[in-house]
């Protein structure tokens, strides 16, 4: 098998990771396995070992998804094996996919906005207006600047739950993977941070 | 309890697997990315980490507060061991001393 191949077939195991693994270890994942490739481990056991991690990354990420999460991750990778087998197969192919991006939880908002926004590389800034507690965290407002037809009402709104427990706050977007307006989106911040809780960003590529 | 507390944080790399040790154990002479620490770990141990393996530990024990990221090189990352990780895997080599001595004595081999 060449190397290209080698390669695709563990990009396509890669991708049954969560996105949020993929943001934070993707890059480093691809690099550290065509290392691993150069000094002759076998391209099997570097896609079982990713393979395993990523049914293990999914089982413990949410007790209510472990078991079907567990297995999405390994259909997932093993479907994308014979796939990627061949040449002509773009992976994923981007044009046909949108982003969502959902603020899981509420204090961190700006910092996890603003690197979902960079991976994407989407030219949309993420600014703070000082609210009450029971909106920290929620998107207050998108504004486009200069949106061409193209992206002129491209991103649409995910409602949530707010910080306070009520529903009706905007915690999510979905934009074209090929987003390419400026934007700016206003969070809620609140007037003093003393929260401490572990937070992160789930970024779900999905097929049109 | 507060010793008990003392104690749990001590020792939690007994929890943590063979892997976490294994990390810690590498990085405890600098800071390492991922590659670098399979190789350093196939040298001094003989075991092949996989890399879905490596992650698995790199993430938990960041959690932990046993190993911190550093700024990335190029597209690596490197990761060095925390005080606290230098103290959890001195606990939990001691433990091992302890154990592989009274291992030792009884099968009549022997202190090293």
């Amino acid at each position: 098998m060449r190397r290209s191949q080698e390669s695709r077939i563990i990009a396509a195991v890669l991708r049954s990771y969560p996105a949020r693994w993929r943001s934070r270890h993707g890059d480093e994942a691809t690099v550290l396995a065509s290392a691993l490739l150069e000094d002759g481990t076998p391209w099997w056991s570097i896609a079982g070992s990713f393979l395993g991690g990523a049914a293990k990354e999914r089982a413990f990420r949410k007790p209510s998804l472990r078991v079907g999460s567990a297995l999405a991750a390994i259909t997932v990778g093993i479907a994308w094996i014979p796939l990627a087998l061949f040449e002509s197969l773009t992976p994923a192919s981007a044009s046909s996919t949108t982003v969502t991006i959902i603020i899981s939880q509420p204090g961190d908002s700006v910092r996890q906005l603003e690197s979902a926004f960079a991976i994407h590389h989407f030219k949309i800034a993420v600014v703070e207006r000082p609210v009450s507690t029971d909106v920290v965290g929620s998107i207050l407002s998108v504004s486009t600047v200069g949106a061409s037809s193209d992206n002129a009402g491209a991103i649409s709104e995910i409602l949530g739950q707010c910080n306070g427990g009520e529903s009706g706050c905007v915690v999510g977007l979905v934009l074209p993977v090929h987003y390419s307006g400026s934007a700016r989106v206003t969070v809620g911040a609140a007037t003093t941070s003393n929260d401490a809780h572990h937070r992160y960003l789930a970024i779900e590529p999905r097929l049109q | 309890m507060a010793s008990r507390d003392v104690g749990d944080s001590q020792y939690v790399l007994r929890r943590a697997g063979d892997a976490s040790v294994l990390i810690l154990t590498s990085l405890a002479d600098g800071p390492k990315h991922g590659y670098a620490l399979i190789q350093d770990i196939r040298a001094f141990s003989g075991v092949q980490l996989g890399p879905g393996t490596l992650y698995g530990a790199l993430d938990r024990l960041e959690r932990l507060g046993l190993i911190a990221e550093l700024p990335s090189e190029d597209r690596r990352h490197p990761y060095r061991a925390t005080a606290a990780g230098v103290t959890a895997l001195r606990s939990h080599l001691d433990a091992l001393e302890r154990v592989s001595m009274t291992g030792r004595l009884r099968l009549g081999l022997g202190a090293v």
